[in-house]
């Protein structure tokens, strides 16, 4: 029988980084946490889990970009809670730093523009530093095919950064 | 100038060192709670964390205050007693929430009825059932609050009450209106340790002649978030009928 509250132990702070660093508040980034486990349990009853921090990463980016394109979505005037509170740690650059934070901030919103399969793979490539491995087991897909996913999408955010960061 | 693959370099870069804070202590026990939870009882108690039910959850909770009040409060509190005089005599109220979510929920003789899109769920306490809008029966499992039970016959307000509502009858007993109208008596609560996290308090507004609950307002401590409003009303008569043939059956 699976051992939640040591999954939880292990991998909920990962879980949490995820939830947050794309929504950037902790009331959604709290829902997304709880799905996400939800997400595994349900999951687990159905198919035996190899890896769980891969399942779990995978579940949360997934809920955090369905959030994303909810945003996204909306005509009405967002809310402030809405708008994540980027933080990136200081440095010597605070010009960079306010350049970066834009940055990372049109990166967020160019997942919301992507594929549902290619924003989250590239989310675990490349931020959460999954292997392709890793991340071709979780979704049932062939190393290569996630190697494609990735090149493709590397693609299709260069040139949606380019067209809103780069003018 | 910077290439394309630079400026995506740099935004991977800035989105990985983006801080992103402690997992919060409150958020890490109630998961670990509800897996062990839904461990335990092998169904999908999970449903009623989700958004669109947990809606319904919070909604069906700000009722469960008023029954707080009637079991948890004293007489000392004369103006309040008053209203938990007539509220001890309710076996129907209405409540609807204004935070932009499509939820409804009925209380009719100690069973809770949530009004969600296309559906219809009656929960007992112990049954949870699922209507479609035609008011056919999709589905029953295991009531979606007996995870709080206190005992097999007792009421899901109280099962509510016991899991979020964490008022220290001490903290409360001597509460007064602190606005008294010509039409309405207003009553002003500190947040339930469960909802101290987002919530800065709770205002009751109670209308004088009636002496029933008119409206519960959640004030959250982020002045920029919506306050979470449940309108009640007790008219039997706007009762949907959907609802009226679901409650009819035995």
């Amino acid at each position: 029988m699976t051992n939640w509250q040591v999954i939880l132990n292990e991998h909920g702070r990962a879980v949490w980084n995820t939830a947050y660093r794309l929504l950037g508040n902790d009331a959604d980034a709290a829902d997304c946490f709880q799905e996400t486990f939800a997400d595994a349990l349900t999951f687990s009853r159905q198919r035996q889990v190899k890896n769980f921090r891969a399942l779990l990463l995978r579940f949360a980016a997934c809920r955090a970009l369905d959030v994303l394109r909810q945003r996204n979505k909306k005509t009405t005037p967002i809310s402030f809670e809405q708008i994540p509170d980027f933080d990136v740690p200081s440095s010597d650059c605070p010009a960079c730093d306010a350049e970066n934070k834009e940055l990372g901030e049109t990166l967020i919103k160019a997942f919301a523009k992507l594929d549902k399969d290619e924003a989250e793979i590239f989310y675990l490539r490349h931020i959460e530093n999954l292997s392709a491995s890793e991340i071709a087991q979780t979704f049932g897909l062939k190393e290569n095919h996630i190697g494609v996913i990735i090149h493709r999408t590397k693609n299709k955010l260069k040139t949606l950064l380019q067209n809103s960061y780069g003018d | 100038m910077e290439n394309n693959e630079d400026i995506l370099n740099r935004a991977v870069d800035a989105l990985k060192n983006r801080q992103t804070g402690e997992l919060p202590n409150d958020v890490a026990k109630q998961t670990a709670h509800w897996l062990k939870a839904a461990q335990s009882r092998g169904n999908n108690l999970w449903s009623i964390f989700r958004p669109s039910l947990a809606a319904a959850v919070v909604l069906i909770a700000a009722s469960a205050l008023i029954y707080f009040f009637i079991t948890n409060f004293n007489a000392g509190s004369v103006a309040w007693a008053d209203v938990q005089h007539c509220i001890q005599r309710i076996t129907f109220a209405h409540c609807y929430n204004t935070c932009g979510r499509d939820t409804e929920a009925w209380y009719i003789n100690g069973v809770l009825y949530f009004m969600e899109k296309d559906t219809i769920s009656k929960d007992d306490g112990k049954t949870k059932y699922v209507y479609n809008a035609a008011g056919e029966l999709l589905s029953y499992s295991p009531s979606d609050f007996v995870e709080l039970m206190l005992g097999e016959n007792t009421s899901p307000f109280v099962l509510l009450t016991q899991g979020v509502f964490e008022y220290d009858s001490n903290d409360v007993n001597s509460k007064v209106p602190v606005y008294i109208g010509e039409d309405l008596l207003v009553y002003k609560f500190d947040a339930p340790k469960s909802m101290d996290s987002w919530t800065k308090g709770v205002v009751i507004t109670a209308g004088r002649q009636s002496k029933l609950p008119i409206y519960i307002k959640l004030i959250p401590k982020d002045s920029t978030k919506q306050t979470d409003i449940f309108i009640f009303d007790y008219e039997k008569q706007e009762l949907p009928e959907v609802i009226t043939k679901i409650s009819s059956r035995k």
